[in-house]
């Protein structure tokens, strides 16, 4: 028996070693579940050893794709993807009660050969996930590519791009992402889907289906119904796929009903099969009535989805519409009890933690340690505005604990009604180290769905979180179907141009307009000006590329699927890619606080104190500060954000009021702006490498600020006050659609009920302030150091980074570093 | 000038598209402190920072032959483990360098 398994769970909760204490608590099912799972997130940039890429699903897809190919192309779509849930192996997990893979493995991570050419060769390239045979597995591989490489979605959008713009777009200086509508984040309609069922939704395609014939081929059609050719088409594509999609969760039952009569000797598990076959069975084909029904029927929409192409994101409010379920069957026709809603629960995440595909290399390491931004919503307020915790929100805070993934993680929607029970449970997560939930500041963020949006109260109470930060209503009209990571810009990048004439110091090429030789400015005004022309264009050249990848995403790859769970796209007759959802466009900003520290460092420095020009500024940071490390650090100690300083804050306001002015000047494709959104997932570690010496005083190569408006690390000196002072003078409302604050706590002056209040205390004072985000790390240095010398005695040590989090043993040095470097804030000082 | 971008995207399509197996030369771009690798497709293209061509930088791929290049100057590459990310060049293990 180890140390570990001999200490008792007081000693353990004591020392803070959360991981052992999750380990002895959780039921013998949750805890061969959760070992069991195969992480499928990248270690740094690479897949842990035994990951392996499915063959299956591409070869599948490729067949059946072929065979239609004298179909139209939603229906060509919509065949191969039925080919594949038709015939892709499945397989049922010892103690498993939620059934559905994403692969015919369970170590297997999904690879989509029909989205970009790039991916395609990258994994050509790889040598740690192609299968054994691995020459064989070449051989397929080589002939995927060559079939897809020039007709991926990718390939006919770069061709079609402007070639200036594409070539620096595909540089990855200047943004992340590309416009490519299968790489997305998918907001879905539940209500939709748990009030029909695929088979009431197949029903109500029928009905379309059946009018449009009358219109087509019963008398002549009037000029404005031809349109219903097309929608014919995608109508019959969207049948095609929900059909095929009850057939794959059969394909379930019936494996589950042979095991439970044929093999099973445990009377126990036997009894679970037949609950497995008959659950499978009835669902997705029909609403769900208990809560092991609702939740199989979202992790099979989860998995469906994915098959069709990469969700990046997991867009979620479980215990909004699982909440009642557990509510029936738990508390009042106790057909289940407490202990059995949180194993089901438990695992609902592990199966979620296990998803996985293989993925771009800039994505593997900008979201190192996981799959995507799988970040669920929790808590909040209902559509008339009352306190929408209940007990499935609690459920999954305590199994969240109990199986301690990375991914999902949670975001909770705080307000002023929230029930104490619900947030003492969100504390304790937070207290025992899982860096989630986040917390969210609901009424800010409903009022900010309203502004920059348009959506009605009601529906506004309904949102989301998009991806990592974003409020997305989940309504008909609200739920946006796809958000593309393109329009994501190094915001950093626009203070380098305005420093260089346009000129990108780290791939020396011509890429911002020419504002001017910045050794000549005589004025802060003119610097400001030519920083304001070089993020307009940045900001235009993403908006554009993200709006064409919109607009083209029907024509290229089609959709039948995704398309079918949408009422909005059912009801039309339209691809998911269709604009005619309300709209919930942003432009998330990496590497923003930068340029307000920058500012203000110049003026000080420059224009009020007149210590330096600007002629020997620019020489410095051409030098990236070599030979001038005097000169940097009077640049480092100018005034700098998160010190209620408003001699840099109101700079730093003034940027944000600026760029949120210009979002309303430039709409996409459903006629919405393009708000700000600022945040840096891992990327403030791997941009670092991109973004050149700046007036802030960093170097090429040293790690960017964190968070959205987070201050630089070591920059705030004086205390979690004076941050929350400087971070409430930016509108949350009007100057931003979101922005992410990180803040590390110290363990050990939060533990007990006085940890609590004091938590709650500064908790009530952020959301008076009117900030709409923050998110705590509270794991003390030591414990990381020890990590980062013996990972395998810290498996399921969890960190925040900045929109995620991740085990801190899957995070590259350099990202465990800057967890390291973060100050911890004493609350109350 | 947009004539330029245009041909600099061809090239980089038909680069990429049709790239293949990748196999390392002893001198190879990849390898070189001028090479900048496109991060946004990580499937080794990039472009040369000191050669131009009509005016927009050469594109090249990690394992371009720069056995001929007089512009060649081989990183210095830094003991590390291949999970880091670090500069230069950007991602160590996707260009298939040894660590010294």
């Amino acid at each position: 028996m180890s140390a570990v398994e001999m200490k008792s769970i007081e000693e353990i909760e004591k020392s803070g070693q959360w991981w052992w204490w999750a380990e002895k608590k959780r039921s013998p099912r949750l805890d061969y579940l959760r070992k069991a799972v195969w992480k499928k997130g990248a270690k740094g940039s690479g897949y842990h050893p035994g990951v392996k890429v499915d063959l299956e699903r591409p070869l599948l897809y490729t067949q059946a794709f072929k065979e239609a190919e004298h179909d139209p192309l939603i229906i060509r779509h919509a065949k191969a993807l039925a080919h594949v849930w038709d015939n892709i192996t499945i397989f049922i997990q010892d103690h498993a009660q939620i059934m559905g893979y994403l692969g015919s493995r369970p170590h297997t991570i999904l690879w989509h050969p029909e989205i970009l050419f790039l991916l395609n060769e990258d994994l050509y390239n790889d040598r740690t996930v192609i299968p054994e045979p691995e020459e064989e597995s070449l051989k397929i591989i080589r002939e995927l590519c060559d079939y897809w490489n020039p007709q991926t979605a990718g390939a006919k959008m770069f061709a079609l791009m402007p070639p200036e713009e594409m070539v620096k777009l595909i540089t990855g200086a200047i943004g992340w992402g590309l416009p490519i509508h299968r790489i997305g984040y998918c907001t879905k309609q539940w209500d939709y889907m748990f009030r029909l069922g695929f088979e009431g939704i197949i029903a109500e395609i029928d009905a379309k289906i059946a009018d449009a014939e009358e219109r087509l081929y019963k008398r002549v059609p009037e000029p404005e119904e031809y349109v219903y050719y097309d929608k014919l088409d995608i109508w019959k594509a969207m049948k095609i796929t929900l059909e095929a999609a009850i057939r794959w969760a059969r394909r379930y039952s019936r494996l589950a009903k042979i095991i439970a009569e044929n093999f099973e000797t445990d009377p126990q598990r036997k009894k679970e099969l037949e609950r497995i076959a008959e659950t499978c069975w009835k669902v997705p084909a029909q609403p769900p009535e208990h809560l092991w029904e609702s939740l199989q029927f979202d992790h099979f929409v989860q998995i469906l989805t994915r098959y069709e192409a990469c969700d990046g994101a997991w867009p979620a409010r479980p215990d909004y519409w699982h909440g009642p379920f557990y509510d029936k069957d738990v508390n009042q026709e106790k057909n289940l009890t407490h202990e059995e809603a949180l194993d089901l629960t438990g695992e609902f995440l592990i199966r979620c933690y296990e998803v996985g595909w293989f993925w771009l290399m800039l994505a593997r390491d900008t979201l190192q340690g996981i799959t995507g931004t799988w970040v669920w919503t929790l808590g909040g307020v209902n559509e008339d505005g009352t306190d929408a915790c209940n007990d499935m929100t609690d459920c999954l805070l305590e199994a969240a604990r109990l199986v301690r993934v990375a991914n999902p993680t949670f975001a909770f929607r705080y307000h002023p009604q929230v029930r104490m029970k619900t947030l003492r449970n969100v504390f304790e997560c937070i207290r025992q180290g899982l860096g989630y939930p986040s917390m969210r500041n609901d009424p800010i963020l409903i009022a900010n769905a309203m502004h920059w949006h348009r959506h009605p109260l009601k529906e506004a109470r309904r949102w989301v979180h998009q991806a990592c930060m974003s409020p997305c209503p989940d309504t008909k009209w609200g739920a946006q179907p796809f958000r593309m990571a393109n329009a994501t810009i190094i915001a950093a990048k626009a203070m380098e141009y305005a420093l260089f004439d346009g000129f990108d110091q780290v791939l020396q090429m011509q890429f911002g307009p020419h504002t001017g030789d910045a050794s000549q400015f005589q004025t802060f005004e003119e610097l400001y000006q030519a920083w304001y022309t070089q993020i307009r264009w940045l900001m235009d050249l993403l908006a554009r590329s993200t709006g064409a990848g919109r607009y083209l995403a029907g024509k290229f790859q089609p959709r039948p699927f995704l398309s079918a769970i949408y009422e909005r796209c059912v009801d039309l007759g339209v691809d998911s890619a269709h604009p005619s959802e309300r709209g919930n466009s942003w432009i998330t900003f990496f590497a923003w606080m930068e340029t307000g520290d920058s500012l203000a460092a110049v003026k000080k420095l420059v224009f009020d104190e007149k210590k330096y020009t600007m002629a020997q500024l620019i020489e410095a940071l051409k030098a990236n500060w070599e030979g001038y490390e005097e000169m940097r650090m009077d640049f480092v100690r100018a005034p700098k954000w998160g010190n209620d300083d408003d001699y840099v804050d109101q700079i730093h306001v003034r940027c944000h009021n600026d760029v949120a002015a210009h979002s309303w000047e430039i709409k996409d494709p459903t006629g919405n702006p393009w708000p700000p959104l600022p945040e840096n997932i891992a990327a403030y570690v791997t941009n670092a490498t991109k973004v050149w010496a700046l007036p802030n005083g960093r170097r090429l190569g040293d790690t960017l600020y964190d968070g959205g408006c987070s201050p630089g690390a070591g920059m705030d000196k004086k205390g979690p006050t004076a941050v929350l002072r400087s971070v409430s003078k930016i509108d949350h409302v009007g100057a931003v659609r979101a922005t992410l604050l990180n803040q590390r706590l110290s363990p050990t002056q939060l533990a007990g009920e006085k940890g609590f209040q004091i938590w709650h205390s500064y908790i009530k004072a952020w959301a008076e302030l009117g900030i709409d985000h923050v998110q705590f790390n509270m794991v003390d240095n030591d414990t990381l150091i020890a990590a980062q010398k013996e990972p395998e005695k810290y498996p399921e040590l969890i960190v925040r980074i900045a929109g995620y989090s991740a085990h801190f043993i899957d995070l590259n040095k350099k990202t465990q570093d800057t967890i390291i470097a973060r100050n911890i804030q004493e609350l109350g000082s | 000038m947009s004539e330029d971008w245009a041909k600099m995207r061809d090239q980089w399509l038909k680069g990429s598209i049709d790239k293949g197996h990748r196999e390392m030369p002893e001198k190879a771009c990849g390898k070189c402190e001028n090479f900048r690798q496109h991060s946004a497709s990580a499937a080794g293209d990039g472009h040369c920072t000191v050669i131009f061509e009509a005016g927009v930088n050469k594109v090249v791929f990690d394992n371009t032959d720069a056995a001929s290049c007089d512009k060649y100057k081989e990183i210095d590459r830094i003991r590390t483990d291949t999970s880091e990310f670090m500069w230069d060049p950007t991602f160590r293990p996707q260009r298939q360098i040894g660590e010294k």
